[in-house]
């Protein structure tokens, strides 16, 4: 009998578990960086592994007196403001660009997540106007000028039902080891954090969404967050994904939960 | 003197006999099954830089007539995508495992 009712306890903790929702992911999550950082206050983290080192924090502060990013965030205001064929234009799509808190967000309609890149084309679509390259330069641009108007907005998504499937696809990703190295996303910015990788500071899992697009000094330009991936998986040695496809989008909708209620702070640079 | 004779003539018709038996429909053969199996690990978002490298340069030394070589590098590719594919089944059971309680 004690042996039946310990199994079948088992069996919901491990049911539990298996189904844990969202907010109790990222309260676990938020924990195991107090613990882990117990000098570093979660939101510290929208600073990646410049919250973690205070010798690189100094010398990237002093890179963002004259940030490198500025030309591309003028050129995405541009960009931002012309007009489509049709006369309609972005601020159809994005009012004056601060919107990117809500983004990903899952579509209800075609279930999916939609970034703000796929959002991007979408309203392009709408106006009949060609899709831009994902790994293009006006994309970026475009998302440096929307992420600069989001600045200090508090990530706001939500995970309904329906979107479970692909929070947890993203989550099932981060979580598991792939490339001939056999590396996690999770084993770096988690178990590894704030230790050495060759020079680099590893950053946390929380707050590695707020700062994108990027302008890093080794792409000499800006570059959305799926070129990271695609750089992460590689140096791992797996095969890198297409920007904005469903795994990497999935990915993002994970990441970006986890750093729910955290500050927009991107543009940014980095190594 | 004869029997050692005997043994190096029979060495030498070892080898050659093990390099007939290398074939270019073999090597392909070998090709296509590294080809099938990094397909399947791709699919689950698995697949390996070196394995398509691997095969990569398996067709290359194979269109260049080295045959040996291309049986090397399809070998390779081969256990490297069986490894890619492997990982993806381990990881379907253990990922859970790494996530922070809650």
């Amino acid at each position: 009998m004690i042996r039946r009712v310990a199994c079948l306890v088992g069996l919901l903790v491990g049911l539990g578990s298996a189904s844990a929702d969202p907010e109790s992911d990222r309260q676990a999550l938020a924990r195991y960086f107090e613990q882990r950082f117990p000098d570093v206050e979660v939101v510290a983290h929208i600073d990646g592994a410049y919250a973690l080192n205070e010798q690189t924090r100094e010398q990237w502060l002093a890179m963002e007196d004259f940030p490198p990013y500025e030309f591309s965030v003028d050129d995405g205001e541009v960009l931002f403001n012309t007009s489509f064929e049709d006369g309609s234009g972005y601020q159809d799509c994005f009012d004056d660009g601060n919107v990117k808190a809500r983004f990903p967000y899952f579509d209800l309609e075609k279930q999916t997540v939609v970034t703000l890149e796929l959002a991007i084309n979408d309203c392009r679509a709408a106006s009949g106007e060609e899709p831009l390259a994902y790994n293009g330069e006006d994309i970026a641009l475009l998302s440096a000028y929307m992420a600069f108007a989001s600045r200090d907005s508090v990530i706001d998504i939500e995970v309904p039902g329906e979107g479970l499937s692909a929070y947890e696809a993203g989550k099932q990703y981060y979580y598991s080891r792939r490339g001939q190295l056999n590396f996690s996303c999770s084993q770096c910015h988690m178990l590894m954090s704030g230790m050495k990788l060759r020079a680099e500071t590893l950053s946390a899992t929380i707050g590695q969404v707020t700062h994108w697009p990027v302008y890093r000094f080794k792409w000499q330009e800006i570059g959305p967050l799926h070129r990271r991936f695609v750089e992460c998986n590689e140096q791992v040695g797996a095969e890198g994904l297409d920007y904005q496809s469903e795994t990497y989008r999935n990915l993002e909708y994970f990441l970006t939960y986890m750093s729910q209620g955290l500050p927009l702070n991107g543009p940014a640079s980095r190594k | 003197m004869n029997r050692l004779i005997s043994i190096l003539f029979l060495l030498v018709m070892c080898v050659l006999a093990q390099a007939d038996q290398l074939t270019i429909g073999s090597v392909s053969e070998q090709i296509r099954q590294a080809e099938y199996l990094h397909e399947e690990a791709r699919i689950v978002d698995h697949g390996w830089v070196i394995t398509r490298k691997l095969i990569e340069q398996a067709k290359a030394a194979l269109a260049d007539d080295q045959l040996i070589s291309a049986d090397e590098l399809s070998k390779r590719a081969l256990r490297t995508a069986q490894a890619s594919v492997d990982q993806s089944i381990r990881q379907e059971e253990v990922w859970r495992a790494r996530i922070p309680s809650s």
